[in-house]
């Protein structure tokens, strides 16, 4: 295992709001890391600067040894929170998109997952519901053959039936040597995929343990030991 | 990197260029073949007037819609949501500007040739009705409609020999040539600023479309004024050669090194203070 993300003093502001607080974190390769913490501690503006989305206020962030950039992107798979499909398009139209612009996109897994769920390459998304939108965009994320895959909430607004094709495609389509960092609030959903889980609040690490370390100390589920972390 | 770029900014964009630049013109072919086949005089007038009123109307709905839409592409393909796709993609801002850059051009020249097109259709069915029913006397001389059209190109061109003789230009290829530069230069310059200014008004936090206007607004002016000033003072040359040289070529670099500054300002915004919303 080798080290895939090195955050340094990493510092985000929005104007007097500190989303990032001088945030040092490692993540290794190999791994499913559950980022966790309530509402507005700064997980969603993590990704974001993984994926050079924004740019750091103070300290930086490291891919492979790579700031954000063409080389990190080429290597980063991400999955936004928001709908970020052009409406015009088709489907077929997407595969295209992305067979053209990432080397690591895999065609034949894109088109196995859009048949299990029933999805047609000619469907237009437009015509879409917003949950299949979002089984879309996980699809398209999870065809990357990528070294790290950021999925920022990428059960919420699925029904829970489709939770478990989601999860169960996530493991299943994933390197060895890939790590996964998900975002969600659903942690007893995912809890039982992870390696290991961050804790942020109010932009600052709060802990970054493996998940079988805190099974084992504190005796109690990662979703039982979140809520007694952030108990308001 | 570039190629993938134009080919995907070309699909995102011909559908709805091809219909509005289609519609102007489609409606010139119908006023064109309209009063082709029917006499004016036997036309109702409100028909007339209406479809003249709609027809104006289509054709500036047209080329003001094809540069609307091309500014917004640039703004919702990079700031809005669906710049969370574009920004990861594996790709220089160098390429993401020029492929927009090159299609919003190529919009542009379309569009032109649109309206062109358009006004021809309009227009020559029914010259070419006149010159088939009636033989034009010009100069006590009978002309076919060839003759006229070559009668035309003839005083366009003897127009613009005696202009540039009478400033001092011989070398009409270079001038052809000067000209063909001139107008791509300008073309870029204004599509590069209103990117420029869309990618300063990504810089704040909130008011980001009222901070592009503002931006393209107070760069408007700034680059007016000093424009103005260096003409000014080209024109304190006395012979009118030198003025119109001189101004033009002067013109011409201050347009390529603000296209220059502002595809900067555009790729420094673009791949180094990018911050989505």
């Amino acid at each position: 295992m080798s080290e895939l993300v090195t955050c340094k003093d990493l510092t985000k502001r929005f104007g007097n709001h500190t989303a990032l607080d001088h945030l040092n974190l490692s993540l290794d390769s190999g791994k499913i890391i559950g980022l966790l913490g309530p509402n507005g501690s700064g997980k969603t503006t993590l990704l974001k600067l993984l994926n050079g989305l924004l740019t750091p206020s103070e300290g930086e962030v490291l891919i492979a040894g790579n700031h954000p950039g063409i080389e990190t992107k080429r290597i980063v798979s991400y999955l936004p929170d928001k709908m970020y499909l052009g409406s015009w398009m088709r489907v077929s139209d997407l595969l295209t998109y992305y067979s053209d612009f990432f080397e690591d996109f895999d065609m034949s897994r894109a088109n196995a997952m859009l048949e299990s769920l029933k999805i047609s390459p000619k469907d237009r998304l437009k015509t879409m519901s917003k949950g299949t939108k979002e089984k879309v965009q996980l699809i398209l994320t999870m065809s990357r053959r990528a070294k790290l895959y950021c999925l920022d909430e990428p059960i919420a607004g699925v029904d829970p039936a489709a939770r478990d094709y989601i999860l169960s495609t996530i493991l299943n389509n994933y390197e060895p040597d890939a790590s996964i960092l998900i975002s969600t609030h659903l942690i007893s959903d995912v809890e039982n995929i992870l390696d290991e889980v961050i804790f942020i609040q109010e932009g600052q690490l709060k802990l970054h343990a493996s998940v079988e370390d805190i099974r084992m100390q504190e005796g109690e589920s990662i979703d039982s030991y979140f809520r007694e972390v952030f108990k308001c | 990197m570039l190629k993938k770029c134009l080919k995907h900014e070309w699909k995102a964009c011909w559908k709805n260029m091809a219909l509005l630049n289609g519609v102007a013109i489609f409606m010139g072919a119908l006023g064109g073949f309209g009063f082709l086949f029917s006499h004016i005089s036997e036309l109702p007038d409100l028909l007339i007037v209406l479809y003249l009123f709609a027809y104006v109307l289509i054709v500036i709905a047209a080329s003001v819609m094809t540069q609307v839409l091309m500014i917004q592409r640039y703004y919702k393909n990079l700031f809005t949501d669906e710049g969370y796709l574009t920004n990861v993609l594996p790709v220089s801002a160098t390429d993401h500007i020029l492929s927009k850059m090159l299609v919003f051009g190529a919009w542009s020249i379309l569009n032109a040739l649109s309206v062109l097109a358009s006004f021809a259709f309009l227009l020559l069915p029914s010259a070419i009705r006149y010159f088939t029913a009636n033989t034009l006397l010009f100069y006590n001389k009978t002309m076919t409609f060839s003759d006229f059209l070559s009668y035309l190109w003839a005083q366009i061109t003897g127009v613009a020999d005696a202009a540039f003789s009478l400033i001092g230009i011989t070398n009409h290829i270079g001038m052809a040539l000067f000209s063909i530069v001139g107008f791509f230069a300008s073309l870029f310059f204004g599509i590069l600023l209103f990117y420029a200014a869309i990618s300063i008004g990504s810089l704040v936090s909130s008011h980001k479309i009222l901070t592009a206007v503002l931006s393209y607004i107070g760069m408007t002016t700034v680059i007016q004024i000093f424009g103005g000033i260096s003409i000014v003072r080209v024109f304190q040359d006395s012979t009118p050669t030198a003025v119109v040289t001189t101004s033009s070529v002067s013109t011409l670099i201050i347009t390529v090194v603000l296209c220059v500054v502002l595809f900067l300002i555009c790729r420094y915004i673009l791949s180094r203070r990018l911050n989505l919303s």
